[in-house]
């Protein structure tokens, strides 16, 4: 289903010129001592950076370029150079029992990391080299996972508290949503936004630019190097490509600074970050710990560690998304639109005696259209959600639902609700240690690897076919 | 008029420029594109169409990334295509006697006419061969040179090499791509374009099977298609072998609809019309959408034109599904806050109704920030 409050907010902020918030809190929590790592990687070379700004949140970039990344020693030492700041940032954080976080400005820049994380960790006989690709892999590892916090885009933070009134790939370009963000005094936010689109904000640079201005600047260079040029001229030759390339990624990174302007006590925390945080801390820990023991980190996942991964995401999605309705305001909006959270008035409580136990119904009337809910959901009621229940039937009569439940946790704690109230009831906050007992789970059943995995495994052999029974007369 | 004047007419003094398969692609990537496709039927790159529309053209390539794709290209052909045909004996595709290699180039280099006419020749013979069995049949060609017909006027097109075993029925197309292949990570929209590139190759290898006497050559190449990427960081190729069914039928899909799409332009636009007029190009119905930025050098003219009409794909593929009763933007909000017409029918209605409820959600819990 199209997110229709996504669309609503981008026709409002298309119409006003600017962009629109979503999102009533915060929806990441910002590390005051996060990384902003900025790469270009020179075209057509997607394992290289050809230069990279590096710096704290608020702070001046440490700007870093070689002249040709296709050299490997040129490039190995930008590598090991931005390997040290991040070594260090990831003991700082790991001595704190924290987390660390990089901002990168994009999806394109994120995925750039990744693709050098992945190749850097697989360098042959230079440690150094691949430990860098061994830490960027925690953070690279951890994108795809919902929830987690880190490995940042500054286009995705943003898109997910405001929305532009443009294409939802368009705002994949850093300077183009930060036009929506601070529209122009004239007003013209439309050709703002496409002289914003001009500038590069991705990893590679234009190709026009290339063509007319880096390529010749890379050929001297190696014409001099061949030539044996002296060390004045090659420095020569080195500080007109860093001069070339120093202003764009410099660009970029202010641009991504600029982001932190309209995320940055601008929304209150959602509910859900402080739970995010601490589990952050704890798989930075178990990848460190991971990492001092000596522990591979493969380019493809086994089909154990592939199950163990897809596990962990399902867990991770569902979990984010039950634990952002408390303490969100928008997300608990959405979530009614949705039918995931009912919401109606309270009647027939009843209280029975089941041997000692005590047992509480209740009925909830709601004339919800859209409820997806069934018999056996377990919901919680959003106010104090150690109260929980569990739908006993649903009764549809006309445009009005009758919701049977039934209190399964928190009668003591909390109390059964009264006649007459109004209630929401939502799905139960996340149990994020349920992972951890899937995990058990799994690791006995996969501790053979089905057929369909192992390789060179053969299918079992079919069961033998039942002999039809023979009747009496037939046997011989 | 015939078509081959009417193409004349549009064309004018343009030279016609080869679209190619990559151009054939673009055109079944947006298939409701009549301004695409008119313009790829009458010679029109997107790149010229947008000089001519007056638009900075984005469309050229990075040296340095051309650069790497020809090096990746040269280092699989050459030297007999030594290291394509290492990696087929690797994948356990080709036997070591299965080593038979063409280059379709060797026969006649250069872009003289005499070159590319002995080049489709020779193709042709080499593909006559295979079809009927003949043992001496290359097992890998590189650069042949097929012919797409689109409304009557032959395309060139060189997929960047074939390849069969001997017990292959007939050559199945290969495309050579420079892309890290990071698996499941590997970006969908390059794999996608490939793909389509290679099914340009299958279409050109069943028009020549047709003209070669063969009744059904859909039997004969299959809609399949071998793509080679690179390890990421190294040199070294990968192969993955692909079914490309949707992609074939896309541009096949395309190349049939594109004799009406003439007889559609001949009565859509006044006589004597040329594309080499911006304002014809303009007037042509087109199709903008979010993944046109990806292909098409005339995007942001098309944007531009979606913007002034106010048209809902301005906001993405989503908006435009929502707003379709709308038809527009402003419609869109007119209908959400209960102004201008009354909704002119349900589904109007109903859109109003969903848009307001929406709205109401997001103010609660946002405000008016």
């Amino acid at each position: 289903m199209a997110d229709v409050v996504n669309i609503v907010a981008r026709m409002l902020a298309l119409e006003a010129g600017r962009a629109q918030r979503v999102a009533s809190h915060l929806q990441f929590n910002i590390q005051p001592h996060a990384l902003v790592i900025c790469p270009l990687a020179m075209a057509g070379e997607d394992t290289t950076i050809h230069a990279v700004a590096i710096g704290a949140i608020g702070a001046e970039p440490q700007i870093r370029v070689v002249p040709d990344p296709r050299v490997r020693d040129d490039q190995y030492g930008l590598v090991r150079w931005m390997g040290d700041i991040i070594e260090a940032y990831y003991a700082r954080c790991r001595a704190n029992g924290d987390y660390p976080q990089i901002w990168a400005a994009s999806g394109a820049a994120a995925g750039h990391l990744d693709v050098m994380a992945d190749r850097l960790r697989f360098v042959r006989d230079n440690a150094p080299i691949q430990r860098v690709g061994a830490l960027l892999t925690y953070a690279t590892e951890r994108a795809p996972v919902e929830g987690q916090q880190a490995l940042m885009t500054m286009t995705g933070a943003l898109s997910a508290h405001y929305a532009t009134g443009q294409q939802e790939g368009e705002d994949q370009h850093l300077g183009a949503v930060l036009v929506w963000l601070d529209p122009p005094a004239d007003g013209d936010t439309r050709r703002a936004v496409a002289i914003a689109e001009r500038e590069v904000m991705g990893v590679k640079t234009d190709p026009d630019f290339d063509r007319d201005v880096l390529q010749p600047l890379v050929s001297r260079y190696h014409q001099s190097l061949k030539s044996g040029a002296n060390a004045a001229q090659m420095q020569v030759r080195v500080k007109a490509i860093e001069d070339a390339l120093s202003p764009i990624v410099a660009r970029i990174y202010a641009a991504t600074q600029r982001g932190f302007a309209y995320l940055i006590d601008r929304f209150p925390p959602s509910g859900v970050l402080a739970q995010l945080h601490a589990h952050e801390a704890a798989v930075f820990e178990s990848f460190m710990q991971a990492r001092d023991g000596g522990m591979p980190l493969p380019y493809r996942d086994t089909p154990k560690a592939g199950a163990f991964k897809i596990a962990e995401r399902e867990h991770a999605a569902q979990s984010v998304a039950a634990g952002s309705i408390y303490g969100d305001a928008m997300a608990q909006a959405r979530a009614r639109m949705a039918g995931d959270i009912l919401m109606g008035a309270v009647r027939d409580v009843t209280l029975i005696r089941v041997g000692r136990k005590r047992v509480f119904r209740f009925i909830v009337d709601t004339a919800q259209q859209n409820l997806h809910m069934r018999a056996r959901d377990e919901l919680a009621w959003l106010q104090d959600p150690r109260l929980k229940c569990v739908i006993e039937g649903v009764d549809k009569q006309g445009p009005l639902s009758s919701v049977r439940l039934r209190v399964s946790a928190g009668m003591n704690a909390v109390g059964a609700p009264q006649d007459g109230a109004v209630i929401e009831l939502g799905p139960p906050p996340p149990d994020w240690r349920a992972l951890g007992r899937e995990r058990v789970k799994m690791a006995s059943r996969l501790a053979n690897t089905p057929w369909t995995h192992a390789r060179d495994a053969a299918p079992p052999a079919p069961s033998p076919r039942r002999r039809p029974i023979s009747s009496p007369r037939s046997r011989p | 008029m015939s078509s081959a004047e009417f193409l004349a007419q549009l064309r004018g003094a343009h030279k016609a420029e080869e679209p190619g398969a990559r151009g054939i692609e673009r055109v079944a990537r947006n298939p409701d594109c009549l301004r695409l496709r008119a313009l790829t039927i009458a010679g029109f790159t997107p790149a010229s169409a947008a000089e001519i529309l007056g638009v900075q053209s984005k469309e050229g390539q990075s040296p340095f990334a051309l650069s790497m794709g020809m090096r990746f290209d040269k280092h699989l052909v050459e030297n007999g295509a030594a290291n394509l045909f290492a990696l087929y004996r690797k994948e356990g595709l080709l036997s070591v006697q299965e080593a038979k290699f063409i280059a379709i180039d060797d026969f006649a280099p250069g872009a003289s006419p005499q070159a590319l006419q002995k080049r489709l020749g020779e193709t042709r013979r080499l593909l006559d061969a295979k079809r009927r069995g003949d043992p001496n049949a290359p097992n890998i060609i590189v650069k042949p040179r097929l012919l797409v017909d689109l409304v009557g006027v032959p395309h060139a097109i060189e997929p960047d090499y074939l390849v069969a075993a001997d017990t292959d029925v007939f050559y199945r197309t290969g495309e050579l791509k420079s892309y890290p292949d990071r698996g499941g990570k590997t970006d969908p929209a390059d794999i996608r374009s490939a793909c389509r590139q290679a099914a340009v190759g299958v279409v050109g290898l069943r028009q020549a099977l047709a003209s070669l006497g063969v009744n059904d050559p859909a039997q004969i190449a299959g809609p399949a298609a071998d793509l080679v990427l690179r390890v990421t960081g190294l040199f070294m190729p990968t192969l993955s072998r692909m079914a490309i069914e949707g992609e074939v039928a896309s541009v096949e899909r395309a190349i049939s609809e594109a004799p009406t799409n003439l007889q559609e332009l001949e009565a859509m636009l006044p006589a004597n019309a040329s594309f080499e007029e911006a304002s014809t190009i303009a007037a042509l119905p087109n199709n903008y959408r979010p993944s046109c930025k990806e292909h098409c050098a005339m995007w942001e003219h098309c944007r531009a034109q979606a913007l002034d009409h106010g048209h809902p794909v301005v906001l993405g593929d989503q908006a435009a599904e929502l707003l379709a009763p709308a038809g527009s933007i402003a419609r869109g909000l007119e209908l959400m806050r209960r102004q201008g017409q009354p909704p002119r029918n349900s589904a109007e209605a109903a859109l109003g109704e969903e848009l307001r409820a929406a709205n109401d959600t997001l103010r609660r819990a946002v405000g008016d920030g």
